[in-house]
């Protein structure tokens, strides 16, 4: 049997496994809003495991790290620093964003925003900076699908057809079962991503030197410059190490489709399990990532695009079956954040426009049917986008990474309680001059003085939003009790059972009116 | 019984940014250690002076960061176990 058709056939099986898992999920699903969106709140440790750390690395991590140690050395292996405060800030951060879900029914980031800072302005600002800095990730999940089955078919499936195939699958499972068949086909493709790499990357440091050992000694003879920093060509200063480390903690967990997995646990206790213990996937994703990255660096040096290193390799050096097993582990990879971001854009969309602003009060049946049109547009938009590269799009994606961190201020302002709370005008006013700041820094004059620009956009955020919630009016003491009150009781309190307690004895609901601030 | 009480009074506002038991102080403490090992100007200072030194076939800098990384983990792990 040709090498093609094995590789082939073993991604084509992984998609027909995903298929399948959307179907049960369909029959498992009602229709029901916090079924549809949130996956009935009710996920446990290993599925919510599993779908964070799926959605958390895309293709990037497992085709592009291996292009970022092959350019620029060892200093890549810093993602270790970005995976352990992910933990972190999943510990501190995600478990009073979940408990505040829980208790005030909040589905979206925006609803948890526009309830604290009494504000639709905030609820609009927050829903178009989720949507717009993630919705172009769809874009690159979309390319790497097409790049993926183009690579295992030997060019005889073509890139658009391959984008076009997966992401019907993606969407289609989203469609059918909701947020429950992303978790499903999540738990599937984090443990394939995982397994493959791993397999891929020690096959090959077998076969071409010997052991992992004996391509440390190869690359230490050979290319030097590859083992110390800041790298062979002056990537990692300073500036840029702290940089990536806030970027790519910070700015991935505030980005929609991973704020609403803190929703969706079943208890604070889960999330905190969840933060200790994600760091373990996502930072020893990079041990096979750096021997594939840098061992490649010396079998193919003069590689024109670094993020192919992994699949040329595979595909010179690897039997068929294996480059089948790890390309549809980055199909996996690239679906699972792909599914995730059309699900995160889709209730944002549904919840925070369609209804709030469109149609209220309508059947929670009409809104889940409105989130699966939204979808199919997605997918549209999405598949134009990745067939067609358009110049100011490689400048918003190059803004992408940095765009979700300008919630952090107003995020930070709800969920730990002070005594001079954060405005509104100064949460607004922080995210305008914050993505003012980024553009400069990014786009401009790229990561200024050798700091990312991620470091610069975040400080004049920071401190625009202290300098103007100094001289505005706060949100009314009522809001602010009872939220940042619910905060302290749960944190220092009583914890999960109070958090049940209460919910038993006040009923969850959200204000259900646009506030009145607003329209004065 | 908690959340009935925050409706009726002030409330006390005492920091959230910093720990409130002995455990925290030393969960918070250690992070906070540990990370700065795995950051500038440490982690360039370690390259720098220990950098071409090897530990089990393998780089220094590479075994110390992925150390460090381990142990960071070990603190999350121990500060949910003492129910921080």
């Amino acid at each position: 049997m040709e090498s093609w058709v094995v590789a082939t056939g073993l991604v084509f099986l992984y998609i027909l496994v995903t298929i399948v898992l959307g179907f049960l999920a369909n029959r498992a699903m009602s229709l029901d809003l916090e079924d549809f969106f949130l996956y009935g709140r009710k996920a446990g440790f290993v599925v919510l495991y599993l779908t964070v750390v799926a959605t958390y690395h895309s293709a990037f991590a497992f085709l592009g790290s291996g292009g970022f140690f092959y350019r620029h050395g060892i200093g890549f292996w810093e993602a270790g620093t970005w995976t352990v405060l992910t933990g972190a800030i999943t510990y501190t951060l995600g478990v009073r964003i979940w408990a505040l879900g829980k208790r005030f029914s909040y589905i979206t980031p925006a609803d948890m925003l526009a309830d604290f800072y009494e504000s639709e302005a905030v609820r609009v600002v927050t829903a178009m900076v989720s949507v717009l800095f993630t919705i172009l990730y769809i874009q690159v999940q979309a390319q790497g699908l097409g790049y993926i089955i183009s690579v295992a078919s030997g060019d005889r499936i073509s890139f658009e057809m391959g984008t076009l195939l997966l992401m019907i699958v993606a969407g289609g499972y989203l469609m059918a079962g909701g947020l429950r068949a992303v978790y499903w086909t999540d738990v599937i493709q984090g443990i394939w991503m995982y397994v493959a790499v791993w397999a891929g990357a020690l096959v090959l440091s077998y076969r071409l030197f010997g052991g992992p050992l004996a391509l440390w000694k190869r690359v230490a003879a050979e290319r030097p410059d590859l083992l110390s920093l800041p790298g062979p060509e002056g990537f990692f200063t300073p500036g840029m190490w702290i940089g990536m480390s806030v970027a790519l903690s910070f700015g991935i967990i505030l980005q929609p489709h991973i704020m609403i997995r803190y929703y969706t646990a079943v208890s604070g206790r889960t999330i905190k399990w969840l933060g200790a213990t994600t760091p373990i996937f996502l930072m020893t994703l990079y041990i096979p990532a750096a021997m594939v990255g840098l061992g490649g660096a010396i079998i193919l040096p003069d590689l024109a695009i670094p993020d192919q290193i992994f699949p040329e390799l595979l595909v010179r050096y690897a039997p068929a079956w294996l480059t089948g097993l790890i390309l549809a582990g980055a199909t996996a990879a690239a679906m699972s954040t792909l599914d995730s971001i059309l699900h995160a854009n889709m209730t944002v969309l549904t919840r925070d426009v369609y209804q709030r602003y469109i149609a209220r009060d309508r059947e929670p049946a009409h809104y889940v049917w409105v989130g699966r049109g939204i979808v199919l547009g997605l997918l549209v938009i999405g598949y134009l986008l990745s067939v067609r590269t358009l110049g100011f799009l490689v400048t918003l994606v190059t803004l992408s990474g940095a765009g979700a961190l300008q919630l952090l201020p107003g995020i930070l302002g709800v969920c730990y309680p002070t005594r001079r709370p954060f405005t509104k005008a100064g949460v607004l006013a922080g995210i305008g001059v914050g993505l003012t700041v980024l553009y400069v820094t990014l786009v401009i004059v790229p990561n200024a003085l050798g700091i990312h620009g991620a470091i610069w956009s975040l400080a004049a955020n920071f401190a625009t939003c202290i300098a103007v919630s100094a001289f505005t009016k706060p949100s009314s003491r009522e809001t602010i009790v009872r939220i940042h009150g619910a905060i302290e009781d749960y944190v220092y309190g009583a914890g999960d059972a109070g958090l049940e307690e209460a919910l038993r004895s006040t009923p969850r609901s959200l204000p259900s009116t646009p506030h009145a601030a607003d329209s004065v | 019984m908690l959340f009935r009480r925050t409706s009726e009074v002030a409330l006390s506002y005492r920091s959230h940014y910093l720990p409130r038991s002995r455990s925290g102080w030393i969960a918070v403490l250690a992070f906070l250690g540990l990370m700065a090992l795995v950051q500038p100007p440490i982690v360039f200072w370690v390259d720098t002076h220990l950098g071409s030194g090897w530990v089990l076939g393998m780089p220094f800098l590479y075994v110390y960061l992925g150390a460090v990384y381990f142990l960071l983990i070990g603190v999350l792990i121990w500060a949910v176990l003492r129910a921080v």
